[in-house]
């Protein structure tokens, strides 16, 4: 099952959101630019997925093609949310670029990271 | 608003600079501007994206803390480029210890770790933060 953002056209044509139920659990995909503008929808769109009781929800960031500090500011409260219930957040495929970020704010140690 | 600083006989400019309104928008907006002024320069893609990077913090910090239009300026100078985000609001720029599992804090925490040299400065007219970035791999100071 895929889920489209209803309203992703809002945030411009760089921007979306899709989730894929898989039979390990959600895999939450990122399209373009998380910025402080578009990050509130991708905080939405996690904390509904760790709400729905969810242990683990992998994010694939193959296709994030940017990053800054809002976008960080919102994986590590969603890290938080579902460790709280003992879970994990798994950030899959991430960019060159993204992994320069995370490495530069110490997050690199803070995250569940995969190829 | 725009307003374009042409030098005659250069054949390019040396500076843009152009004024965003306090919106979320405007942090991607601003990234486009300054990616279009870097590639009119042939600043390398790896310095661009740096700077594309650090001016969204200083956009988004301009944007949290000053409720006024934030002015960026891109410059060019030999060996490299500099980024200026202006705003009329009073905010103190200053860098928290980074944690790296706390809600926020990273922004400026990035800029230190990336540009070559950055600062801010605060008077009555507002806010100035720029950074600056080496294009020819090493930084040219002045």
């Amino acid at each position: 099952m895929t889920t489209g953002t209803p309203n992703a056209g809002e945030h411009g044509e760089d921007f979306a959101l899709s989730t894929d139920e898989s039979a390990d659990g959600p895999v939450l995909r990122i399209q373009g630019e998380v910025d402080v503008y578009t990050s509130p929808a991708l905080r939405d769109e996690l904390y509904r997925l760790i709400d729905a009781g969810t242990k683990r929800v992998v994010v694939d960031l193959a296709d994030m093609d940017f990053i800054d500090s809002s976008g960080l500011g919102v994986f590590v409260g969603a890290l938080k949310r579902i460790r709280e219930r003992s879970g994990d957040l798994e950030l899959r495929a991430m960019q060159p670029s993204t992994r320069k970020v995370l490495e530069i704010t110490g997050l690199t140690q803070v995250f569940t990271i995969t190829d | 608003m725009s307003r374009l600083d042409t030098r005659p006989g250069r054949g390019s400019f040396d500076s843009v600079s152009t004024v965003f309104p306090s919106v979320p928008p405007s942090v991607a907006s601003a990234r486009r501007f300054v990616d279009a002024a870097l590639r009119r320069w042939d600043v390398p893609t790896d310095v661009a994206d740096v700077a594309l990077l650090l001016t969204s913090e200083l956009v988004t910090n301009s944007y949290r803390h000053a409720s006024a239009d934030a002015q960026v300026s891109v410059l060019r100078r030999s060996g490299l480029i500099r980024v200026e985000v202006h705003d009329s609001g009073g905010g103190r720029v200053q860098r928290r210890a980074l944690d790296p599992e706390g809600p926020d804090g990273r922004g400026l925490n990035i800029v230190d770790a990336l540009a070559s040299r950055w600062g801010s400065t605060t008077a009555e007219s507002g806010t100035l933060v720029w950074f600056e970035l080496a294009t020819n791999g090493r930084y040219a100071a002045g």
